[in-house]
């Protein structure tokens, strides 16, 4: 399986993941005419959106896409936040599997401050990986198992949280929403040390904050715990 | 079952109930004239035990002792009622906590020494409403409002007046003003407070404003820190000290199967129409039961805790 993050941050979202058969892109917040530019974008071998929830850094271009005739992919309570109005739009239920192309699909549920927000478990029939995807979420239920590559949003480190609202760099009422709405270092630790993380190959850090985060301390301390490559975005 | 409720009553109570007169005593806290802590407990305490959580358990049997006690003193020091609605308990996880409804925050912010009154008021679309700064106060010039103009679909803005004595015991004004944008973005935060701030908007908005307005206030009163601390700790603590309870709760814990399940073909293009058609009478039937439902039964006048 391989995995673009083309963008990253509480401006803008989105991934491509793909299989020799299937690509796949994951949230839509950034134009097509962004997309066009990259390299590794192709949009003829697009075979779907999937849409994590109605924020719009998540899904600002979604109608480029359906514009186009490509299947977008989401929950009921994300549609209809959206107010989309195309046949192009799937409605998925957490828990429940589809598929696209070579990928098989589920969704699962994410703790975020907006109504049917989800995550994704992501299969290539084809190469017999797996990946776990889920971004905007201040702690995940699950355990998964035999998982090839996460990427899990890792958005702010607790201590520097703390700093920044002493040094009034930080409203007070946006670290509280901020710890009830997105994953800390301290709580994605937590994750990773409750994961099977015995066939997993690599990890991208996602949506880090600009004034919360220090991504050099991110990469090594989820290194130190899970001895496995860590990207950082 | 009953016993143990009973044995619990008895301790907790009793131990509010001491740190109450102990605070009397010292001199830190001071009550309204015809406030009497004794009865606020008991008639808070009959609310908690009609009060249940998420699972429909009771909350004095799923709660800590350590934060009923607390919720219990963090009422009687603000001097607030949950019989006039102005305090709810609600259960997060096994914490229970105090919300303070707006009623609430009007009667504590009329308590604080220099305060005479508060009050706000909605501004809809063609109301003259006119605002001025004068040496980095607001000050409102005119506000009229036509009989006519009250249109709850209509509402441009709101704005709070605390009214209060300063040093000079001259009257002074301390003005919040608030536009729809800016309220919108407070209901945003909230998960269950945009549907039902749609529902009936004008308070929301008079509650949203005055929340704004009773924290910067509340923060330059000269007021004893323990009542300052208690109003704090029943506006917003729910959250910074929960949600890592709930992470710790929850978090990690359930196994998910990706493989378990038989998948089906799906064909998107053709399913799309029928599936949009099916779903929306499902979810809105889920969401009736759970969030706005919960609601409307937690918060006087459907108000739910916001992020404001």
């Amino acid at each position: 399986m391989k995995i673009k993050t083309f963008a990253s941050s509480s401006k803008a979202n989105c991934y491509q993941i793909s299989d020799s058969e299937t690509t796949i892109i994951i949230e839509a917040g950034l134009s097509l005419k962004k997309l066009f530019k990259l390299p590794d974008f192709d949009i003829s071998k697009i075979s779907g959106v999937l849409i994590s929830h109605s924020h719009t850094d998540h899904n600002k271009f979604i109608n480029d896409f359906l514009k186009l005739g490509i299947t977008c992919y989401m929950t009921f309570e994300t549609a209809e936040s959206l107010k989309l109005d195309s046949t192009f739009v799937q409605i998925i239920k957490s828990k429940k599997s589809f598929k696209i192309g070579s990928f098989t699909i589920k969704a699962f549920e994410t703790q975020h401050d907006c109504a049917g927000s989800v995550g994704f478990w992501i299969k290539s029939e084809l190469e017999n990986k797996r990946l776990v995807f889920a971004t905007d979420t201040f702690y995940i239920k699950y355990k998964f198992q035999k998982i090839n590559y996460y990427m899990i949003e890792c958005n702010y480190d607790a201590e520097i949280l703390e700093k920044n609202i002493e040094l009034g760099i930080i409203d007070g009422c946006c670290a509280k929403r901020l710890k009830s709405s997105h994953f800390s270092l301290q709580n994605v630790i937590e994750f990773f040390k409750a994961q099977d993380l015995s066939v997993c190959e690599k990890i991208q850090l996602l949506h880090l904050s600009n004034e919360n985060a220090d991504a050099e301390n991110f990469k090594n301390r989820i290194i130190e715990i899970t001895g496995l490559p860590v990207e950082v975005y | 079952m009953s016993n143990e409720i009973t044995r619990f009553d008895k301790k907790t109570l009793e131990a509010v109930e001491q740190q109450i007169t102990e605070y009397q005593k010292n001199g830190q806290i001071h009550f309204p004239a015809n406030y009497s802590p004794q009865n606020a407990l008991k008639s808070a305490f009959l609310v908690l035990q009609e009060t249940l959580d998420r699972d429909k358990k009771p909350v004095l049997q799923t709660c800590t002792k350590e934060s009923i006690a607390y919720a219990l003193l963090n009422t009687v020091i603000q001097g607030l009622s949950p019989a006039k609605k102005q305090i709810y308990f609600i259960p997060y996880g096994n914490k229970l906590t105090a919300m303070r409804s707006y009623h609430g925050t009007k009667a504590v912010i009329k308590r604080l020494t220099n305060v005479i009154d508060i009050n706000a008021e909605v501004i809809y679309a063609n109301d003259i409403f006119e605002m001025e700064i004068i040496g980095g106060r607001k000050v409102i010039k005119k506000h009229e409002q036509n009989f006519k103009n009250i249109d709850s679909t209509k509402i441009v803005g709101a704005y709070c007046i605390i009214e209060y004595k300063d040093k000079n015991n001259e009257k002074q004004e301390y003005i919040e003003v608030m536009n729809k944008q800016q309220i919108d973005k407070a209901w945003s935060k909230s998960k269950t407070g945009a549907s039902v701030a749609k529902e009936f908007p004008e308070d929301m908005c008079k509650r949203t404003v005055i929340n704004r307005a009773a924290k910067h206030f509340v923060n330059t009163s000269d007021d004893s820190d323990l009542l300052i601390d208690a109003f704090h700790k029943s506006s917003g603590a729910e959250f910074e000290d929960t949600t890592q309870n709930e992470v710790i709760n929850n978090a990690n814990k359930e196994i998910f199967d990706g493989d378990f399940e038989e998948v089906e073909e799906t064909k998107p293009e053709l399913q799309a129409e029928t599936s949009t058609k099916k779903e929306p009478k499902k979810a809105v039937k889920k969401k009736a039961e759970t969030p706005a439902e919960k609601a409307s039964e937690l918060f006087d006048e459907q108000t739910p805790p916001f992020a404001d």
